[in-house]
């Protein structure tokens, strides 16, 4: 419907030379909306969302509901980009107004793509695609606001898309690999464990870091599949390294999100014959923010397994103390931000020295990350941390070099 | 619709009263009406019986008590909307309305 009318407004416009705008609205917090006042509330909001917007359009335009909680609007017989600039400025002023609906007080946004005719194309697909792009734009920068449909974003968008097929063939493919870096104790010196690191070697992109392809992998759902490889890789490679040696493991809140991880952790230790006690889960504070009882409950699955967990990241969230309350934490992991400005700002220092008193005090060991110099390990010794991790004592090595940085830090510390 | 209205420097402070659905309805038409921007509501609830018995409005700044009135709002909230609570806002709006509504009374 939506569609027709837009062809036959598009085959209008070039008759005589006009141009027509198309705009895809998305409502923003649509879905707490609908999961805490429910269906109906939900359904009502929308019927309301779509009679402010044929309010604020003239007779000769279309609203639209796509689906979901997404909207179009076909803008034609305007002067452009000034007509759409305007009613998408306006739409989201309008839709962002607070709504008083089946006795709620409820808030929800709006973002805005646009796309016009005939500059960004002139068939109904091409238009709604990058109109569909601008929105997504929107959404990406903050949501609340409009943009307009920009040649790049079509680009960028492609480039995404051509990681996400390759990132889908690279666990098949065998091109997910493990990188470890070691934890140094500071009171033996030697070292008592390693952080199990994700790397993608691609064929042609070479090393793609995990910055690059993490994010869209949680996106797209694909890191509860890698995050199951991670486990059972690192398991079966550590579990021949000296006995005593650790390994830590990154677990993401999309993997708590599954309730297949307890049975993953333990199906991964079985197979690889690792003692339970030589396996950590790294979480940052997110898998506790999100909710619930729920993740806390896997949490005392995962140690009742005998596994250790660490809080990581620690003090660059909102760093509740309740989370380190609400669960017996084995390790506090302290933010490299807080490491890198080490020796010279006192307030790092501070900061550092605070949450190492605080892990001492809770029995909970602390480990320092992204140490890479002498005087760094000493300050985070003399501040009574217990271990340290970074460049000073090896950047993150492949499996294969393993057993030469064991054998080395061993006589180091001799 | 019962109601009534505080007026200052381009700001208003309604209070909406009636059945739920009435309240709903124009709320819905404030919020659409191009000229308004920036409505914040702050309180949405039941009530056990009116505050306003009929339709009235208060312009504040005319009459003694409202400047009186309105003078402690704006001392304690520079008549930001968002630092006032709903409470004190229905009692003052209630105040000015029946402080107003009895001086227009015919002396007996």
């Amino acid at each position: 419907m939506f569609h027709d009318r837009l062809a036959a407004a598009l085959e209008r416009a070039g008759r005589d030379g006009s141009a027509v705008a198309v705009l895809c609205l998305d409502l923003d917090r649509f879905k707490p909306v609908n999961d805490t006042l429910g269906h109906p509330v939900g359904d009502t909001l929308l019927r309301t969302v779509a009679e402010r917007l044929r309010s604020a359009v003239r007779a000769t335009d279309l609203v639209a509901r796509l689906g979901g909680d997404e909207f179009a609007v076909l803008q034609a017989g305007h002067e452009q980009p000034q007509g759409a600039q305007a009613l998408a400025a306006r739409l989201v002023d309008l839709v962002g107004r607070s709504y008083l609906i089946e006795g709620h007080l409820v808030n929800v946004g709006a973002s805005v793509g646009v796309a016009l005719a005939p500059g960004d194309g002139a068939d109904p697909d091409r238009l709604l695609t990058c109109a569909d792009l601008a929105l997504y734009r929107a959404k990406d920068e903050g949501r609340g606001a409009f943009r307009l449909f920009e040649p790049e974003m079509d680009a960028r968008m492609q480039a995404r898309r051509a990681l996400e097929l390759d990132l889908r063939k690279a666990l098949a493919l065998r091109e997910l690999e493990l990188f470890y870096q070691p934890q140094l104790d500071l009171e033996t010196g030697r070292v008592c464990g390693f952080e199990a690191l994700l790397r993608w070697r691609h064929p042609e992109r070479g090393l793609v870091p995990p910055a690059e392809f993490v994010p869209l992998a949680e996106e797209i759902g694909l890191i509860v599949k890698i995050g199951e490889w991670v486990l059972r890789t690192a398991c079966r490679e550590v579990a021949g390294w000296p006995d005593g040696i650790g390994v830590a493991v990154n677990v993401s809140p999309a993997q708590f999100k599954s309730p297949k991880l307890v049975d993953v952790v333990r199906g991964a230790l079985e197979a690889s014959g690792l003692p339970p006690s030589r396996l950590e889960v790294e979480i940052t504070e997110s898998v506790l923010l999100q909710d619930d009882a729920g993740n806390l409950a896997t949490l005392h699955r995962l140690r009742d397994l005998g596994v250790r967990v660490a809080m990581d990241d620690f003090g660059t969230g909102y760093s509740s103390l309740g989370y380190l309350r609400s669960f017996p934490f084995d390790k506090i992991k302290i933010d490299r931000s807080f490491v890198r400005d080490l020796p010279g700002s006192a307030d790092c220092l501070a900061i550092v020295r605070a949450i190492a008193g605080l892990g001492s005090r809770l029995d909970i060991a602390t480990t320092a990350e992204g140490v890479e110099t002498a005087e760094q390990m000493r300050r985070i010794r003399a501040e009574g941390c217990d271990q340290i991790q970074g460049y000073l004592v090896s950047r993150p090595v492949p499996p294969a070099e393993i057993p030469a940085l064991i054998a080395e830090t061993l006589a180091h510390a001799a | 619709m019962p109601g009534t209205l505080l007026f200052n420097r381009g700001c208003f402070a309604q209070v909406l009263e009636g059945p739920r659905e009435a309240v709903e309805r124009t709320f819905e038409r404030i919020q659409r009406d191009p000229r308004h921007a920036d409505v914040n509501a702050l309180e949405f609830a039941p009530v056990g019986r009116r505050g306003f018995p009929s339709w009235s409005m208060a312009f504040v700044g005319r009459s003694a008590p409202g400047e009186a009135l309105y003078g402690g709002i704006a001392g304690e909230s520079g008549f930001d909307p968002a630092l006032l609570t709903a409470e004190r806002l229905f009692a003052t709006l209630r105040e000015l309305v029946l402080a107003e509504e009895a001086e227009a009374a015919p002396v007996a």
